[in-house]
């Protein structure tokens, strides 16, 4: 990849993240990123053609609870942390679906 | 026909639960914002989900009510993607090892019977609810429905149209109701569809490209959505345009779709497996547990009442419309032995009496070995037909078993033929120019007179007894002249 | 009585004893923290109040003869484990304000056993590096070298007991967060089974690599906060049904002899730092004398074992950090006119680089025509590593290596030096690949005075063995053993 290629992957990348990086962040994460990701490739040649992915590390399934509800959580704990509130609900900039 | 439409449908159905599918949230419709959550799913930093056993023995039981292959070995994987109506960012779901596929149910065409395929049936967790009105410069966010198990059907692009479309989501309705699984409110949303149309050139067989319309909350919706689709679709080829793949939204009040251009770019959901739930595997004994719970289905037990038990059609469909009327129904044969009478008195008198008082049929205060009974009485002649409709109003209303109800009422039908004639002979003295009419030829007549003997015992003569006497009597009358 | 070399043990005889209250107890830490640590650094908040309630508590427990192993025994808890009522920041602007609703499933069995925690300690932002100095608000010093790094993530835990500013603490390990800052500050650390300890209310870094997991000055007092915190937990999909017939506090001493130790030669790399590799190999002739045999093998798949880790910690931790959003909680940005806006300038404002770089990498490995290549390739090393690991222990009782190729470094040598940081995890992130348990100890001091660390890692299930092994070698050290002076 060039430089401007990487750079306009990066770019996608950060809006894929949602993080809305100036000019200068974006530089630097994308140099950074560009040595990282050249360290993760040196894993590409090695042979896992057989081999399975390990999807969970605990072999175990099954582990499943009751269908027993319990009390609800009070309703001002759960908004207590939020930085704008209206009438018991989340707030956030008006939204046209 | 120009064009050849191809339509496939992703039903997502609520599973009716007492808790939501990673917590114990209790689940249930509507209620005040964020008064059923908590920091589970809430999406809380350091929460973390557990999976609701029933979620999943439901999703195996709607698999195998729509004949879908059970996968052994099943998994969660993680869906991200950022909306204010999602708060981890990501929706757990599944990708490549549903707990179900490849099933599919028969619906009837004008061309003969169609098997429309099931790809596959998936568990996830639905999302919460935005509110657009209210406020000028804010939509808020209610997270009660965040969490709530809902199952994903999805077809293969069998159906070709909108009266396929809406036979099958009926049909699939019905299943999900049998197994117990969901209440399939669709105007509670507890039920919804996504639709997926495309056209193609008569002739051809590639299909075209399709477009979707989301979140489509009735059948009638369904079916309208698709029918308009399929026309705006028809349009733009016809005027040489190309169909553009994309998401439009469905304006049922207006009739028409939109396109929801403005949202992003197909979404790259980036699905990895979902490493807080470990899998669930299922042997073939848990299978055929869950198998043996099912009741009998409606497809068999309309095959039954039609076949065996001689029922019309239309009559059996009825009677199957729901799992507790269909059982109702059939305690009701076992009592009285009598299918067609059972099926007539209760599409003809339970039906409209659920009706009138806004019971359904799963609050029926009686059994049906109950109404059995009294179409036995019925059926030897100790009650009229026509008094026992009474005699079930006042089932229902007081609860009273039917014996006690004809006792109390005296509506034991009078065999006794002296109390007859006696009504007879008053009846035909005090309208003497009904039987002068009779006599000259005029057979209606004979029939006021029946009605007046009838009414004149209360209900309660065998109509075939006041018949003979009446006629007797009559006869004699006419001898006499 | 000599608060810089107290242990867990010692101060359960001198509370029982009466010879010291709960409270007077808790007072000498609090009295500590408030005195000396400007210096360190190592605490975010202090919970003074409710730690003398809790001592008060303790002490009707120990007037009733009624004491468990750890009542009335101050703790330090890292800051990513939530305390209801408390700040739990993860050391980010994102969580600066947020109090938790409620309490880790881990602290509670704390709560049950009536310990003191004292406060909350310094981490690298959301747990991401090897350094601490990733914090947000503050950068925790090395109690033996106040001008070097404690290590990471846990450094706060770390330095607090090693400072004698906490009797134990709680870190987190992900890649070697727990045992590398043991190491660094002289201390004990050790990582679980995965899946030993509950993670609820655990601030999610990477799911199936997290693990909550004790420091404290010894083996032995590892062992004992183990006891109280491991279990299996309904609310933890992930936690194992395991209940170990022995307590871990009882498996700590004993006889080592015939104990078949590996050393895998792929750790024998050219970065090992020479103190520490001699020191490695002196210790190897300690636990031979002690009785152990020692051999070297050859698991090839661990010459790739850092990158594998940051592409599946960091595909996991991309996910698990999107729900910082500033809707339901955190960093909120202003003036934002759209929903979009608001999460994307929330976001980059609320996050400092490390986290950002993280997303970033994890983004891209999962991302549609990367994900083979990267997360799912990643996953299949995981298996090979396992299986290695898996072959390991059919030949050996514990793999031993060094925790750290290198002593504690300065403050900012390399906090612009992403690479070299993550080059620095090679004998840690093995572990968490494989979801083993793994114990830090501290065997021997370089020539600066600093603390040089070694770990003994076990099979899945395997803390008995590795605290055995390492509690008899630690016997063996006592007499080298040094606690910092500040």
């Amino acid at each position: 990849m060039t430089n401007s290629n990487s750079n306009d992957y990066i770019k996608y990348i950060a809006s894929l993240a949602k993080l809305s990086l100036n000019d200068n962040e974006m530089q630097s994460l994308a140099n950074d990123m560009q040595d990282i990701i050249g360290l993760m490739d040196t894993l590409k040649d090695i042979d896992t053609n057989n081999i399975d992915a390990t999807e969970h590390i605990s072999r175990v399934t099954n582990n499943m609870r009751e269908d027993i509800s319990g009390n609800s959580f009070d309703t001002q704990k759960i908004l207590s942390n939020s930085k704008h509130t209206i009438d018991n609900c989340f707030a956030i900039p008006k939204m046209i679906e | 026909m120009k064009y050849i439409p191809t339509i496939g449908l992703e039903i997502h159905s609520e599973l009716s639960t007492n808790s939501k599918i990673f917590c114990d949230c209790p689940v249930s419709f509507g209620g005040e914002p964020n008064t059923r959550c908590c920091p589970v799913c809430t999406g809380l930093p350091g929460t973390l989900p557990v999976l609701n056993k029933t979620a999943v023995e439901y999703t195996v039981k709607a698999g195998l009510a729509l004949n879908c292959e059970i996968n052994e070995f099943s998994k969660f994987d993680r869906k991200n993607y950022f909306y204010p109506d999602l708060p981890k960012a990501y929706q757990i779901s599944q990708f490549d090892l549903p707990i179900c596929k490849d099933g599919g149910l028969t619906i009837n065409t004008p061309n003969g019977k169609k098997f429309i395929r099931i790809e596959r049936i998936h568990l996830e967790e639905d999302a919460g609810k935005l509110l657009h009105d209210g406020f000028d410069k804010y939509s808020l966010a209610d997270y009660n429905r965040c969490g709530v198990p809902l199952i994903e059907i999805v077809t293969k692009p069998d159906l070709s149209s909108s009266e396929e479309a809406k036979e099958f989501v009926e049909k699939v309705r019905l299943m999900l109701l049998y197994s117990g699984v969901s209440d399939c409110r669709m105007e509670e949303g507890s039920m919804r569809a996504d639709v997926n149309v495309s056209i193609r050139p008569f002739g051809t067989d590639e299909l075209g490209t399709r477009t979707e319309m989301k979140n489509i909350n009735s059948i009638k919706a369904i079916a309208r959505s698709i029918d308009s689709e399929i026309r705006r679709q028809s349009e733009q080829l016809d005027e040489g345009k190309r169909i553009i793949q994309e998401t439009r939204r469905w304006d049922d009040n207006k009739g028409e779709s939109k396109s929801l251009r403005s949202k992003e770019d197909a979404h790259d959901y980036r699905y990895f497996p979902e490493p807080d739930i470990v899998p669930v595997a299922f042997t073939k004994e848990d299978i055929d547990a869950l198998r043996n719970l099912l009741p009998e289905l409606p497809n068999k037990r309309f095959e039954k009442y039609t076949t065996e038990l001689g029922l019309s059609e239309a009559d059996a469909n009825l009677l199957i419309s729901s799992v507790s009327l269909s059982d109702f129904f059939e305690s009701t044969t076992k009592e009285c032995g009598n299918p067609k009478a059972a099926s007539n008195f209760i599409i003809g008198e339970v039906l409209r009496k659920l009706n009138d008082s806004g019971l359904s049929s799963e609050n029926i205060p009686f059994g049906g070995n109950v109404l059995g009974r009294l179409i036995k009485m019925v059926e030897n002649e100790e009650v009229t037909a026509t008094n026992a409709k009474k005699v079930l109003s006042d089932m229902f209303d007081s609860g009273k078993e039917p014996e006690d109800i004809v006792s109390e009422n005296g509506y034991k039908v009078i065999n006794d033929t002296s109390e007859v004639e006696n009504t007879v002979k008053e009846i035909l003295s005090n309208n003497e120019k009904a039987v002068l009419e009779f006599i000259e030829g005029k057979e209606k007549t004979f029939g006021f007179l029946m009605g007046q003997c009838s009414k004149s015992l209360a209900g309660r003569g065998n109509p075939k007894v006041i018949q003979e006497i009446l006629r007797n009597e009559l006869n004699k009358r006419k001898g006499d002249l | 009585m000599d608060i810089t070399k107290l242990t867990i043990r010692e101060a359960r005889n001198l509370l029982d004893t009466k010879q010291i209250s709960a409270e007077e107890l808790t007072n000498i830490y609090i009295g500590r923290i408030k005195s000396l640590d400007d210096k360190i650094d190592a605490y975010l908040s202090i919970c003074e109040d409710s730690a003398l309630e809790q001592a008060k508590a303790a002490q009707k427990l120990i007037d009733n003869g009624k004491s468990t192993l750890l009542c009335g025994i101050p703790l330090s808890i890292k800051d990513n484990i939530c305390i209801e009522g408390t700040k739990t920041t993860c050391a980010s602007k994102m969580l600066e304000d947020f109090v938790a609703p409620y309490t880790a499933t881990s602290v509670n069995k704390l709560h049950a056993d009536n310990a003191v925690i004292l406060g909350k300690t310094n981490l690298d932002e959301f747990a991401m590096g090897g350094s601490t100095e990733n914090s947000a608000f503050k950068k925790t010093k090395n109690p033996f070298d106040l001008t070097r790094v404690p290590g990471g993530s846990s450094g706060g835990s770390a330095a607090s007991v090693a400072a004698s500013l906490a009797l134990g603490s709680l870190g987190s390990d992900t890649g070697g967060s727990v045992r590398q800052p043991a190491a660094f500050c002289g201390v004990v650390g050790m990582k679980p089974t995965y899946g030993l300890v509950s993670r609820y209310g655990l601030v999610a870094f990477a799911s199936s690599f997290d693990q909550i997991g004790p420091i404290g000055k010894t083996v032995e007092d590892c062992a004992i906060i183990l006891d109280s915190i491991s279990g299996q937990d309904p609310k933890d999909g992930t936690s194992l049904n395991y209940k170990s017939d022995l307590s871990y506090s009882s498996s700590v001493s004993g006889d080592i002899k015939g104990l078949k130790i590996g050393l895998p030669k792929e750790y024998l790399v050219d970065g090992l730092n020479s103190e520490v590799k001699t020191s490695l190999y002196k210790s190897i002739e300690t636990l031979e004398k002690l009785g152990a045999k020692i051999e070297e093998f050859s698991m090839p798949s661990l010459k790739h074992a850092v990158q594998a880790y940051y592409l599946m910690s960091s595909a996991e931790a991309s996910s698990n950090l999107s729900r910082y959003d500033g809707v339901k909680y955190g960093y909120r940005a202003d003036n934002c006119k759209s929903f979009q806006e608001l999460i994307g300038k929330s976001r980059a404002e609320g996050f400092g680089s490390e986290v950002k770089r993280r997303i970033l990498l994890g983004t891209y490995a999962l991302a549609s025509g990367y994900y083979d290549d990267y997360y799912k390739k990643a996953l299949k090393l995981r298996t090979l590593m396992s299986q290695g690991f898996d072959q390991a222990f059919t030949k050996y009782d514990i793999v031993l290596h060094p925790t750290t190729p290198e002593t504690a470094f300065k403050l900012g040598q390399n906090i612009d030096d992403p690479l070299t940081m993550y080059l620095a995890d090679i004998y840690t992130v093995a572990v968490n690949i494989a979801g083993l348990p793994s114990i830090s100890i501290p065997c021997g001091y370089d020539s600066n005075g600093l603390p040089i660390g070694l770990s003994f890692t076990g099979k899945p299930l395997g803390e008995k063995e590795i605290f055995r092994a390492a509690g008899t070698f630690e016997a063996d050290f006592a007499n080298k053993f040094r606690v910092p002076t500040i």
